[in-house]
């Protein structure tokens, strides 16, 4: 079972409130991805290291509620009904995806408004990374020396997730990390937002400016959306240590320079402190991050494709 | 159920991805529109006419086409080969090492840096004449220079460039108004007759030839952008050679062409008093006389427009090789921050508003002259360091060929033969250029500024290769990822091979 979280039971300081009772995505947690009831594992990978070794975690909250994360593919969600309750997953039943991209969507996102806190370009780019952690993490996929291999063809229960994976498998030559995500980055925040839309965690608001139509999505729920923030935030700057799922949240968020938000006004050895935490997550991870890290590098270097930032 | 196996009409990916992608005409306006072509006829030609007293400027303007065609030859054929492709300090690090490479960054930061302060002096005389001119309103030259400053201030940490089709129309009728007014001052010749003289290639062993080159070197400047986009662009195989070679080959035509029409209208033997007469004015005030004053008028707003193109597009590399310094961590990590919400290389972008600013007000109180000493001194000591990076680059791509692991199927012309002459023809322009540094500044041969100037550069390459050997002796992980921009990040060893990673077995994964 997956360590819970120490802020689900406790008052989450700072302006966001802790989600009051677990509900849809954000409120159901999700088992290790690596424990045996999860995806099927690839028969190269290693062994699952053990939870217990996360020994600031108190014993005690370990057992208490369940982390307010992933979402259960069979579990009914609220309205509308999520497609993936339609799919006959051949995983055991109670798999529950790492909604990484979920989350990254809502840290570049205003909790309240939905307006966007990143450029697009750059939001692209870690959604496109968040959907391929995803894979990683459950082990379908692994990045070696800069390319991605697909190692396990079993349907993630996730829809968005099963469509990349198909992407990524449906290629014979295989691509460098940095073309899956120049290649991802273009729908990346389209789909994403599309995923949280379908389980009502958004709402889409069109507003016209001038010429141009620009579509909004506003959180349903501002303590949900804002509740990414609030957990990393608030454990970063306390100096706890975190989970495996937010450790990658926190890569992706540092990857994309979000962290400077997030982590707005905390002292420097907070920012080292989240740096180090990010370098220990699995090679594959760190090797996605760091490529995630250098193509907004390089996209601030030639920057041609922004369109909507010229005059 | 799972997902299904390879499907053979592959290719999704790079279907998808070919459509983003560049073709050879827009990088050409792109890396022109930063080369500015009206600023470096109406501005550099003149400028360089009056201080250096040398009429071959048409000449010298084909030479360095010449040798920057050959220069580009072995570049291109690199830039496929080097991450941070649009960086000369890239290559530099790649083809002769890190510490050299360290060396060149800091040389390529001071060059860049220094080419755009220049400019302001150029927009605002150039902006302070019109206003007198055209309003009646005696604006001092610092004032304009510190309005287009806070504007570029803006833009540069907004990351607001024009948009590429914006730039490709004003290019495009930059380009027709100077080769409309070139045409002008060719069919009313001083005395009734075409010279040739300004184009006789003897000039290029004349006296102060040297000073000639580099301000023509200087007017290239941008060109160099064009392998930015190796890996943005249609045929990378293809595409980033056509577009240098025809970038290179328009300026060179389009500025010899001008700069030769504006000696026949004066007559070859009195180019440079007219040029010491009217500085800036005389491509206009040549062509005055036969046609009308709303051309002119178009073509002085043009020279206004052209120059803050420049000052915005090198605004902008200054901040880029900033920030990729910093995301290399050779400098510090802040300049390798971004805005989050702009994606501007914010940090980067305020130092150079702040030495520009800095710059402006030493200009302002010591009321030194914004046209020779600020603008072309200052654009033209840019160019020299420019002129110093490619060298060091042709040297570079020949030793990085060189390499037997590097040469495979690359033609000798590209990998040895041209490289060579190009750092031949450059390091003999870099030579003239040093030995008659007091002609460029017009100053006399004893004057310490002649000095003054070319050490600048040889300061920061040297400090740069200290640092770059402190770097390796105190911060290996940074030293590793010398050259590489905004990749370096990922030179950081993933895990120790082949052994269980300590770290994450630690941390519970």
């Amino acid at each position: 079972m997956q360590a819970p979280h120490p802020l689900a039971a406790q008052a989450t300081p700072g302006p966001a409130q802790p989600p009051r009772a677990p509900r849809g995505a954000m409120g159901v947690p999700y088992p290790d991805p690596r424990s045996a009831a999860a995806v099927p594992r690839p028969a190269a990978g290693r062994a699952p290291a053990p939870l217990q070794s996360r020994a600031t975690v108190p014993a005690v909250a370990r057992h208490a509620t369940p982390e307010p994360r992933g979402r259960p593919v069979t579990a009914s969600p609220p309205p509308p009904a999520h497609p993936d309750s339609l799919v006959q997953s051949t995983a055991p039943p109670r798999t529950r995806w790492p909604l990484l991209a979920d989350d990254l969507f809502r840290l570049a996102h205003h909790d309240t408004t939905g307006r966007p806190l990143l450029h697009a370009s750059v939001a692209g780019l870690g959604l496109a990374a968040a959907l391929l952690a995803e894979l990683a993490f459950t082990d379908a996929i692994v990045i070696e020396n800069g390319q991605v291999r697909v190692v396990s063809r079993t349907a993630p229960p996730d829809v968005l997730a099963h469509t990349v994976l198909g992407q990524l498998a449906g290629e014979v030559a295989g691509h460098t990390v940095r073309t899956w995500l120049a290649f991802l980055s273009q729908t990346s925040h389209e789909q994403v937002a599309l995923r949280l839309l379908r389980l009502g965690h958004v709402r889409v608001e069109t507003a016209r400016r001038l010429l141009t139509r620009s579509t909004t999505y506003v959180p349903t729920e501002s303590h949900v959306a804002a509740w990414p923030w609030a957990r990393l935030s608030t454990r970063l700057r306390q100096g706890k240590s975190l989970d495996r799922f937010d450790t990658v949240l926190a890569g992706l968020m540092v990857a994309t320079d979000l962290h400077r938000r997030v982590l707005d006004g905390a002292p420097g050895h907070v920012f080292a402190g989240l740096r180090q935490m990010v370098a220990v997550a699995p090679p594959s991870l760190r090797l996605l991050l760091s490529h995630t890290e250098a193509a907004v590098g390089d996209a601030v270097l030639t920057g041609h494709k922004t369109p909507s930032q010229h005059m | 159920m799972s997902v299904p196996g390879p499907r053979i009409p592959a290719s999704d990916v790079s279907a998808t991805l070919a459509r983003a992608r560049l073709g050879v005409w827009p990088v050409v306006f792109i890396v022109m529109a930063a080369a500015a072509p009206l600023t470096v006829v109406a501005g550099g030609a003149t400028t360089g006419y009056a201080v250096t007293g040398v009429t071959g400027i048409p000449v010298a303007y084909l030479a360095v086409a010449v040798a920057l065609g050959l220069f580009s030859v072995g570049y291109v054929a690199m830039s496929r080969r080097v991450v941070n492709s649009g960086a000369f300090y890239s290559y530099v690090s790649r083809g002769l090492g890190r510490v050299p490479g360290v060396g060149a960054s800091f040389v390529a930061v001071v060059a860049y840096a220094t080419m755009q302060i220049g400019l302001y002096g150029g927009f605002g005389a150039v902006l302070a004449g019109r206003l007198q001119d055209w309003l009646g309103w005696p604006v001092p030259w610092v004032v304009c220079a510190f309005a287009a400053w806070a504007v570029i201030a803006v833009l540069g940490v907004r990351r607001i460039d024009f948009n590429g089709r914006v730039l490709a129309v004003v290019l495009l009728v930059e380009i027709a108004a100077a080769a409309l007014f070139a045409v002008v001052h060719l069919t009313h010749p001083a005395d009734g007759r075409v010279t040739i003289d300004t184009l006789v290639p003897s000039h290029l062993i004349g006296a102060g030839i040297g000073a000639a080159l580099v301000t023509a070197v200087a007017g290239f400047v941008g060109f160099e952008g064009t392998a930015v986009f190796s890996e943005e662009s249609k045929d990378p195989q293809r595409t980033v050679a056509k577009a240098t070679y025809r970038a290179v080959a328009i300026i060179g035509l389009l500025y010899a062409f001008c700069a030769w029409a504006m000696s026949v209208a004066t007559g070859p033997e009195h180019i440079v008093e007219a040029a010491r007469a009217d500085g800036t004015d005389l491509i206009f005030t040549l062509a005055a006389p036969y046609v009308g004053s709303f051309v002119v008028g178009l073509g002085q707003a043009l020279f206004v427009t052209s120059l803050f193109a420049a000052l915005l597009a090198f605004h902008h590399t200054v901040a880029r090789y900033l920030f990729a310094l910093g995301r290399e961590r050779v400098l510090p990590a802040v300049l390798g921050r971004t805005s989050i919400r702009t994606r501007a290389p914010k940090v980067g972008s305020l130092v150079q508003s702040t030495l520009a600013a800095s710059v402006l007000v030493v200009y302002a109180v010591a009321g030194w002259d914004p046209i020779v000493h600020l603008f072309f001194w200052l654009t033209v000591v840019g160019g020299l360091g420019v002129l110093i990076l490619m060298t060091a680059t042709s040297i570079a791509v020949i030793a990085y060929f060189a390499r037997p692991a590097n040469h495979d199927s690359i033609s000798g012309w590209r990998r040895v033969i041209a490289p060579a002459l190009a750092a031949t023809a450059l390091l003999w322009i870099l030579v003239a250029t040093i030995g008659q540094f007091h002609t460029l500044l017009g100053v006399e041969p004893g004057d310490p500024l002649r000095w003054i100037f070319p050490s600048a550069y040889v300061a920061a390459a040297v400090l740069g290769m200290l640092w770059a050997l402190l770097l390796r002796t105190a911060k290996p992980d940074v030293y590793t990822g010398i050259g590489r921009g905004a990749n370096s990040v990922t030179t950081e060893p993933a895990a120790p091979s082949g052994q269980p990673d300590p770290a994450s077995a630690a941390s519970g994964w």
